[in-house]
């Protein structure tokens, strides 16, 4: 189990490598002057010093340069926001990111289970109609929800802030916006999970044996049905985590998403480059941190992880 | 096993919580207004963003104000009017006794000496340098002097980490002319003329010369200078009340200028954050550079607040991309008399989120009402069915550029090298059915490049009017009837905002009027920016938003070799206007050669095609008075009070 952890942990490193030097390739490939930041030009000698200053005049120096700050996680200073480097950018949203994030998927969690279940045991006109609430929550995009939401509760009931944050009192919008399309989509993987093991063989023992059908429900089809769900569940904690550049913008909450999407537009590599590590690092650690639930969950994963 | 990680989650989420709340919530400011993206820097020499310039304008006083009624030059940390000189080039003036800094020190003569050479370093790399090096006697020539010797200390410090001379990516060393330079450098350094081979071939360049003992030299000869080489700059402190400016050229709108907050003074304290190398207060590539963390809101050592301003507020908070709190600078002079304390500018990034939140009542002033649905917030406005949304004209221009270069970058014959083609062009645009049937959100068609009747004393021209049929005669004249033998036309444009809608609609005007071809080529803003340096277009769309209130803020644009002529127009006679305007004999006589030479550029040789001047809607709650919308979004707070 522990050779199996390392090894993980060994190519999750070579992965984000990797993904560091994808994202450098494609940073300093594309057209557009990250030292511009306004609609007047540098005079050429200044943007020289600068560019001489900064590194970004000779890409093996830079990538050098962003790998070593990388290493020492000191991901160097931002062109579009001087006075801020991009560590404290990051220390800034990426608390508040992870508060919205962790609670959008607890809250998905929450509703999209059971939702789910309910639908796959329940035929007819009740699991029909759960399922139409999964597809509107997928379908229905976030800055139209979250609009919608602002509107309802910010202006006319008037019981939340419209956008702002520090209150506990600006979460819950935010939250049920960014959780409604996870909490769809996890509704649909427990059903289709649910239907999947209600039709298998220890099922109808179960029943057969007269165990009432709430615990054959819960206690024999839930643990086999929420394996899919757990193995989403990585990826999209990791997601929820790094914020959406949509749901903050809509609701002015300063997390990661903004960053991901300004510094790309604004050729920022230093800070675009710490958002992608910072991102990928949650993915490979999410991912991880499920294989091994998996892996403590159901005995024959720990079979294969030891071999 | 459900239920531990639900209580897992929990006390992780509470733990995140608590990790992520503020220690004391501040209570609510008396105005709160909205800035559409967070503040770029709070260092007042670096600015070119409006919500940055907006926050500087209060939190620093600048020798001189500007009414945010009638847009006129009043009196600040200097009296007004200041002592001109008979031939108009030596200003000199004379501070208010009563200036005080929030650390409650006297604001001095020096502090402004001290703001404004950091706003001409090269190291700044500030957008409105110019301000100084253009009209401020021997300022231009210091910064071309320090100019030069960062491009040959930045060779030098690269070559003593072993580059090579011939390395395309050096930037720095990629032109002759910087080659020439180091081996001058190092001929006037060792008394040695290195053969220029030396530099041309790169191992040997590397090997022979000790770049490194040379970059010492050059770098302590030039610190040595430094001081001796700023003296010669027109900027003197006489006394610790006395500023005396010496001009090269008349500038009759500087108090204009000095009401413009990057012309603030500059507490002694800033220096503290100076970055140093072998003990000069330079960078190794002989830059002046700071740690830009000064502007932040700390408590010094020593107990006293950072950073020290001199305007009716200082800074207490500024949270990154949340918000910016300023207070009353307690030792201003005018500190008892303001009615507005505190302000906060929040950020909003979505706009729709900010009129919501100004509908809710969470704002109460937002600047610029920019959303989707604009024109239903114009028509709101111009019913008068809201009185707190000011319809308000701006002093700024939607145009475009033509190419004037001879030929296009890829070699090809410009059309737009022809005056007549870029005036039937211009001819043939329906200025009228963009502004109001396109875009409807109160824009005034433009027929002119300065926007009438926002620049106090300035008559504008006659103007391009819309008349297809002379533009096709014009078109006919030049050799291309009804567009025949013109290549496409070739439009670059800025994908974001309602850009991609006024291109569409003036592709269709031409290709109707004209019978030419037009391609549309829509970027992003960065690679668009990039194309237009580039001059890689035929027409390309822009604007231009006034800096201050005289006509050359808009009509520098055009001058030959201006960094921001876009469109290379260079014509002897427009820039023989401009200098003749700018030695005219009394004020109306310079605005009568200005409008001229605006006739000269837009009407005569059409360098530019002027679409629309921009209207604004500014949302103020019914509490909010003293702001006053005017065509330059100038609001000082200092004048505000909020009735609640």
């Amino acid at each position: 189990m522990i050779r199996y952890v390392v090894r993980r942990v060994g190519l999750g490193a070579l992965t984000l490598a990797c993904v560091y030097a994808v994202t450098f390739l494609m940073t300093v490939s594309v057209p557009g002057n990250p030292l511009q930041s306004s609609e007047r030009r540098l005079a050429p000698e200044i943007e020289a010093a600068l560019r001489a200053r900064y590194d970004v005049d000779h890409n093996g120096r830079y990538f050098l340069q962003l790998l070593s700050g990388l290493v020492r996680l000191d991901f160097g200073p931002t062109f579009q926001y001087p006075d801020w480097s991009c560590n404290e950018i990051l220390a800034q949203a990426l608390p508040v990111s992870a508060l919205l994030g962790f609670s959008a998927m607890l809250t998905a969690v929450l509703i999209g289970v059971p939702l789910g279940a309910w639908s796959a045991a329940r035929r007819g006109a009740a699991g029909a109609a759960a399922t139409a609430l999964a597809l509107l929550g997928t379908c229905v995009p976030t800055f139209i929800t979250g609009a919608c939401l602002l509107l309802c509760f910010g202006v006319w009931l008037k019981i939340a802030p419209v956008g702002g944050w520090g209150a506990l009192s600006a979460l819950p919008l935010p939250t049920i916006t960014l959780a409604l399309p996870f909490a769809a989509y996890i509704a649909r993987l427990t059903r289709v999970g649910m239907e999947e093991a209600l039709r298998q063989d220890f099922i109808r023992t179960a029943l057969a044996r007269g165990i009432p059908d709430r615990r054959v429900l819960w206690g024999h089809a839930f643990p086999v049905a929420f394996m899919p769900v757990l193995s989403y569940l990585g990826p999209a904690t990791a997601q929820a985590l790094t914020g959406s550049f949509v749901v903050e913008k809509v609701f002015s909450v300063p997390g990661m998403g903004q960053h991901f999407v300004n510094a790309a537009l604004n050729r920022d590599a230093g800070l675009l480059i710490a958002c992608v590590t910072v991102y990928s690092a949650l993915v490979i650690a999410f991912n991880l941190a499920v294989d091994l639930v998996h892996a403590w969950i159901d005995p024959r994963v720990r079979g294969e992880a030891a071999a | 096993m459900l239920r531990a990680v639900i209580v897992l989650l929990i006390s992780l989420l509470a733990g995140v919580y608590l990790a992520g709340r503020r220690a004391s919530p501040r209570p609510r400011p008396d105005l709160r207004y909205v800035n559409s993206s967070d503040v770029h820097t709070l260092d007042p020499a670096r600015m070119s963003w409006t919500q940055d310039l907006r926050l500087a304008l209060n939190l620093w006083e600048t020798l001189c104000a500007c009414d945010p009624r009638t847009l006129k030059p009043a009196s600040a940390a200097a009296e007004f009017p200041p002592e001109v000189s008979a031939d108009g080039l030596t200003w000199t003036f004379r501070l208010r006794d009563d200036g005080r800094w929030s650390d409650g020190t006297p604001v001095t003569a020096a502090d402004f000496v001290r703001g404004w050479r950091r706003l001409i370093e090269p190291g700044t790399a500030a957008d409105y340098a110019f301000f100084v090096t253009d009209y401020v006697e021997g300022a231009a020539e210091y910064v071309s002097w320090r100019g030069e010797g960062v491009g040959v200390l930045t060779a030098l410090s690269r070559l003593a980490e072993g580059w090579s001379i011939d390395d395309g990516q050096a930037l720095v060393l990629a032109t002759a002319e910087c080659a020439e330079i180091v081996r001058r450098a190092y001929a006037e350094a060792t008394g040695n003329v290195a053969e220029p081979e030396a530099f041309s071939g790169s191992r040997m360049a590397r090997a022979a010369l000790p770049w490194g003992e040379l970059h010492r030299r050059v770098f302590e000869a030039h610190a040595a200078e430094l001081e001796a080489g700023f003296a010669k700059v027109g900027l003197e402190a006489a006394d610790d009340r006395t500023l005396i400016v010496r001009f090269r050229k008349p500038c009759p709108f500087f108090a204009d200028l000095a009401a413009f907050p990057v012309l603030a003074p500059m507490h002694p304290s800033v220096d503290e954050h100076r970055e140093r190398w072998r003990g000069a207060p330079l960078t190794r590539e002989g830059l002046v550079a700071y740690d830009s963390r000064w502007t932040r809101p700390v408590t010094a050592p020593d107990g006293a607040a950072r950073p020290v301003t001199n305007g009716p507020y200082r800074l207490v908070e500024w949270r990154f991309k949340r918000s910016v709190r300023l207070e009353v600078n307690p030792h201003h002079r005018d500190a008892s008399r303001i009615g507005c304390r505190s302000v906060e500018a929040v950020v909003f990034a979505d706009a729709n989120s900010a009129l919501l939140a100004y509908e809710a009542g969470d704002v109460d002033f937002i600047p610029t009402v920019e959303v989707s649905y604009d024109h239903a917030i114009f028509r709101l406005a111009e019913s008068g069915a809201r009185p707190d949304f000011k319809l308000t004209p701006l002093a700024a221009t939607y145009f475009f550029n033509f190419n004037c270069a001879d030929v296009e970058v890829d070699g090809r014959p410009n059309p737009f090298v022809d005056p007549r083609v870029r005036r039937a062009f211009s001819l043939a645009l329906d200025r009228e059915a963009i502004a109001r049937r396109v875009l409807q959100r109160g824009d005034r068609p433009a027929a002119t490049f300065i926007p009438p009747e926002t620049l106090p004393g300035y008559d504008t021209p006659e103007g391009m009017p819309f008349d297809p049929e002379a533009g096709r005669r014009l078109l006919g004249e030049a050799g291309h009837p009804q567009g025949r033998g013109l290549p496409v036309i070739d439009v670059l444009f800025n994908t974001s905002g309602a850009h991609p809608v006024v291109g569409q609609a003036i592709a269709r005007q031409w290709e109707t009027h004209l019978g030419v071809r037009v391609e549309l080529r829509g970027k992003e803003s960065k690679a668009f920016a990039e194309d237009k340096a580039r001059r890689r277009f035929m027409i390309s769309q822009a604007n231009w938003y006034a800096d201050y209130n005289d006509p050359t803020t808009f009509l520098d644009v055009l001058a030959a070799g201006n960094g921001n002529n876009d469109s290379g127009y260079a014509s002897a006679a427009f820039d023989a206007l401009l200098a003749r305007a700018a030695t005219a004999d009394g004020p109306e006589a310079r605005m009568r050669l200005l409008r001229e030479a605006e006739a000269t550029a837009v009407m005569r040789d059409a360098a530019i095609l002027p679409v629309f001047h921009y209207t604004s809607v500014i949302a103020v709650r019914g509490e909010v008075e003293g702001l006053h919308p005017n065509s330059r979004l100038w609001f000082p707070f200092s004048g505000v009070t909020v009735a609640r």
